[in-house]
């Protein structure tokens, strides 16, 4: 059988991973994105890799459907208020960027549980190859 | 190193779950300060859903489970409501639905706090307001008031559709992801709607409006001053009560019923009642706002027959309440075959509270009569959870609530009961509270009856199952009739004097209350014009007790000046109406300026001060925002009023510390300003050279005297303040209103902005730092002989605060512009009017 291309691979596990947190916020599931942080974990190996690849499903999904919804709708302005609730001021921006680190903290902590069980069963005699020798 | 490998896995595995849990538990549970961030932010259902719930409704076909037939609400440019259903019950389903959809989160709230349920959402911070409401009891009145209804009653039938209605769209915005965006920062989703949450609502606006601190006020001002002298400045009856202008001035009924004693002896006040005064006191000072009722509220007046340009009648109506975002009014108008109702409702509750239907309109204000009595329970250690009433012990009752506490431990709290009513004080001595807003009310049937009436006679039938708050119900008909009536409990007492603390062994119990006949009330009267303003609604000779100037009685100033213009008014229109609501002239200016002008007259003064005195020689009494003599007024009067009673504040000891609303400020209004003033007012136009103005050490003084000092100070303190040109001392430099919002998050709210009027305008700005929070929150004039009605209040139809609906009413209102209030089929005529078409 032949092995699909590591590139490819990656590819693909960002856009299914992008489409299914995207998906997974619309029925109120915020917490997918750091299962399919962990699934990354285990399907790849480096850490950087891993990471990259995670953070970038996670702030991609969630930073792109808010820019998706931005151009109907007044997103900046829905912003604004929420950051003069939480006593921000007027600057929206932050509760954007509070989205966002929120988004990347979710996919990277579920990408680091997943890569560590890896390694875990790893070391306990499973056969895989060693996690930090590919990164 | 192998030895090392499986410690750092397994280190690893555990430090990376460690951090996953943190960072799942901060988005499902927030941290520290941070809400629940995953809910919160997640980009599909948190809080970015307020930018599309801002969109106004648009033409669409909705399904709504529980209708019988098919409901169409049109909603007007503005966001006004028409709701046409095909029964009454649908009508009230259609209605729930509909203050659901765009009230939820300001429903959810006021239930919350009528319920003790506050801290459930915002932490201990809101324990004390919980105890204090579970003390006073709305949820008891309100399962009461439920158990009452029978089974066929309308006002349950209503309250059940309602709920049904409530609660699909609760579900909705559940399902959805839709909630309103301070669920999703507070972390929370409403429970479902029952019928007791919109009585518990009802019970809410009867504190506000109904439920007072005065006795405590006596009895630590007693303490102090003296029973004399704080008789004397906080008289039961002013001493120059023409200014009050009764709108019903006699003669007047007395049925048996326990008449007040007119000449009471003097009541001491014992310590410890001063002592349980001061700390119930200071418990109420850090309630939410509204908790304790302080302030005159509202006016309305009915012109008829000669007094009109048409003939018919005219009816005005302003309520002043808090103004807040979203207001307290949704408009709505209501057509099934039991309704043809059209107004302003609560959200929370299934009814038009004013407004008027195809044959009469309504509004009200506050009676401001006593309503809340205090009790001294006797107690002693060795008689424990006792108390001593009516010659014998008697155990104390006792209701047990567990509050649930945000991020802690649910709090047990016990309630104990008396007699009278719950022990809300038990340090020094223990006090039970009376108050009629704690009995069972049947307000919602009373209101359907006002809504359905076509007569005076069913409008006044209607009225005799409304209980509390007690209101003056002004009433205009098609047929060219006018009057008003105060209805709701006038409770009278046994012995004694209830404006303070009554002792509790039984000599003073409530007995009952005035009879409905002999309550305040006036029909078509030979003088074509009535009128209320949350002044006495009676003479001195009213052979009943209603209250004291502490009840905070509005001394007569805005009743003063709408009778002035309405006594002097020929052929009124709609347009004098409105005018007359939004009028800012100052009838206590009118009364007073001339005294002091005259008391400056021939003086030596500064130059400042001689600008001053021909500002105000000049004045019209309006205080506008552009005028500069009304800034000189205003300071010149809290001075004059500090200068004449604070020097015996200071060396009398009063608790302004403990009590911060006893206290007296030269720059500021407060909660005693206005009853304070109205013994102020007596005696310096009758009387000025009353021993009321000597001090404390015996220097003696005159009103002109005092007067002269106050001005000077005035205009030193203005010159300090705004400047060295009198002439730019403009009223709104210093006085502004503002509409904070509900939930008091500052920036969902609107303002200050620069404005007129005072506490005592008729177009009224209520304030104690001259930031005004509370007027005007609905003007309706309705004119009968055109068959038309116009409106409109300071908010928007939505709480949303992203809706073009949030504040887009505040232009109009602010600038005394009304909306004509459209039947269902004008409204859909309307460019940019949407339908909803709801099906079962």
């Amino acid at each position: 059988m032949k092995r699909i291309p590591q590139s490819m691979a990656l590819a693909a596990a960002i856009v299914v991973g992008i489409v299914v947190v995207w998906a997974a916020n619309h029925f109120g599931l915020w917490w997918v994105t750091a299962l399919v942080g962990v699934a990354i974990g285990v399907a790849f190996r480096g850490t950087l890799k891993i990471l990259g690849v995670a953070s970038l499903v996670a702030v991609a999904a969630w930073g792109l459907d808010l820019a998706f919804q931005s151009l109907s709708q007044p997103l900046g302005a829905a912003a604004t208020t929420v950051a003069g609730i939480m006593g921000f001021g007027q600057v929206g921006a932050i509760v954007v960027a509070l989205a966002l680190v929120f988004a990347w903290l979710l996919g990277a902590a579920g990408a680091w549980v997943g890569a560590a069980a890896r390694r875990a069963v790893h070391t306990f005699g499973r056969r895989s190859a060693p996690l930090t020798s590919r990164a | 190193m192998k030895a090392r490998r499986p410690a750092l896995a397994v280190l690893n595995a555990l430090a990376s779950v460690i951090v996953l849990g943190g960072v799942l538990y901060a988005g499902a549970s927030g941290a520290g300060p941070l809400p629940p961030l995953g809910a919160m932010l997640n980009p599909g259902t948190g809080v970015w859903t307020v930018a599309g719930d801002a969109r106004p409704p648009s033409n669409q076909t909705l399904q709504l489970p529980g209708l019988t037939q098919g409901v169409h609400v049109i909603y007007e440019p503005n966001g006004t409501a028409h709701i046409e259903a095909g029964t009454d019950h649908d009508l009230f389903l259609a209605f729930g639905y509909v203050h659901a959809t765009f009230r939820l989160f300001q429903m959810d709230l006021q239930r919350r706090q009528a319920e003790g349920l506050l801290s459930q959402i915002v932490g201990p911070e809101a324990l004390n307001s919980d105890e204090f409401e579970l003390q006073l009891g709305l949820v008891r009145t309100a399962q009461a008031e439920w158990s009452a209804m029978p089974a066929n009653d309308p006002a349950r039938l209503a309250l059940t559709a309602y709920t049904t209605g409530v609660n699909a769209a609760m579900a909705e915005q559940e399902r959805t992801g839709h909630l309103d965006v301070l669920f999703k920062m507070l972390g929370y989703q409403p429970t479902p709607w029952t019928p007791l949450d919109s009585l518990a609502i009802q019970g809410i606006m009867t504190q506000t409006l109904d439920f007072s601190d005065g006795p405590l006020w006596y009895a630590l001002l007693d303490k102090a001053l003296g029973y004399d002298r704080l008789m004397r400045w906080l008289p039961v009856i002013p001493a120059d009560e023409s200014i009050q202008r009764p709108y019903d001035p006699g003669p007047y009924r007395q049925d048996p019923a326990a008449p007040f004693d007119a000449a009471p002896t003097a009541q001491a006040v014992s310590p410890g009642a001063a002592t349980a005064a001061a700390a119930l006191e200071a418990r109420m000072a850090a309630l939410p706002p509204g908790a304790v009722h302080r302030e005159a509220d509202s006016n309305n007046w009915a012109v008829n027959g000669p007094k009109t340009a048409s003939g018919g009648a005219l009816l005005a109506g302003d309520p002043h309440l808090d103004q807040t975002l979203p207001a307290i009014w949704y408009q709505v108008q209501c057509d099934s075959p039991g309704f043809h109702v059209a107004g302003v409702s609560i959200p929370g509750i299934p009814g038009i509270l004013i407004g008027h239907n195809q044959h009469i309109g309504w509004s009200l204000t506050n009676t401001q009569n006593a309503a809340t009595f205090y009790y001294q329970e006797h107690t002693d250690k060795a008689h424990r959870n006792q108390y001593f009433w009516n010659g014998a012990w008697r155990t104390m009752k006792s209701v047990q609530y567990a509050i649930p506490v945000k991020h802690g431990a649910a709090v047990d709290f016990t309630v104990k009961m008396t007699v009278h009513g719950p022990v809300m004080m038990e340090i020094g001595t223990a006090f039970a509270v009376w108050w009629a807003g704690a009995l069972p009310s049947s307000d919602i049937d009373a209101l359907y009856g006002v809504n359905r009436a076509s007569t005076y006679q069913q409008f006044r039938d209607a009225l005799r199952v409304w209980h509390a708050p007690t209101q003056n119900f002004v009433y205009a008909d098609d047929q060219g009739n006018i009057g008003l009536i105060s209805a709701g409990y006038f409770p009278l007492v046994k012995s004694g004097q209830p404006w303070l603390p009554l002792p509790g062994d039984g000599s003073a119990d409530v007995t009952g209350t005035i009879p409905f006949d002999d309550l305040p009330q006036v029909y078509d009267p030979p003088s074509h014009m009535v009128w209320s303003a949350n002044q006495r609604e009676v003479g001195a000779d009213y052979p009943y007790y209603i209250g004291t100037s502490l009840e905070f009685f509005d001394p007569g100033y805005r009743a003063g000046r709408i009778y002035q213009v309405l006594s002097n008014g020929k052929n009124l229109t709609t347009n004098d109406m409105e005018r007359l609501q939004n009028d800012t002239h100052d009838y206590l200016a009118g009364l007073i300026v001339p005294k002091l002008v005259a008391a400056l007259q021939g003086q030596p003064m500064s130059a400042n001060e001689q600008t001053a005195k021909a500002l105000l020689g000049e004045w019209d009494d309006d205080m506008q925002p552009d005028s500069a003599a009304a800034t000189v007024w205003m300071r010149f009067w809290t001075q004059y009023l500090y200068d004449t009673f604070n020097p015996w504040w200071t060396a009398q000891k009063v608790p302004t510390k403990q009590d911060p609303g006893l206290a007296l400020e030269p720059d500021k209004t407060g909660d005693l300003t206005s009853p304070l003033g109205e013994s102020l007012v007596q005696w310096t136009v009758n009387d000025p050279t009353a021993a009321d103005f000597t001090l404390p050490n015996g220097t003696v003084r005159t009103a002109p005297e005092v007067m002269r000092a106050a001005f000077a100070e005035a205009v030193t303190a203005l010159t300090k303040r705004l400047g060295p040109d009198p002439k730019s001392w403009t009223w709104g430099r210093v006085h502004s209103r503002a509409f904070p919002n509900l939930a008091q998050i500052d920036s969902l709210g609107y303002g200050p902005r620069p404005a007129g009027g005072n506490g005592w305008t008729v177009d009224a700005a209520s304030d104690t730092e001259f930031v005004s929070t509370h007027g005007p929150s609905w003007r309706m004039v309705v004119d009968w002989s055109a068959g038309m009605a116009y409106g409109v209040y300071p908010g928007g139809q939505s709480e949303n605060p992203l809706s073009p609906w949030y504040e887009n009413q505040i232009p109009a209102w602010w600038d005394g512009r009304y909306n004509p209030m459209l039947d269902a089929s004008q409204a859909q005529s309307l460019p940019g009017s949407q339908t909803w078409t709801i099906q079962p």
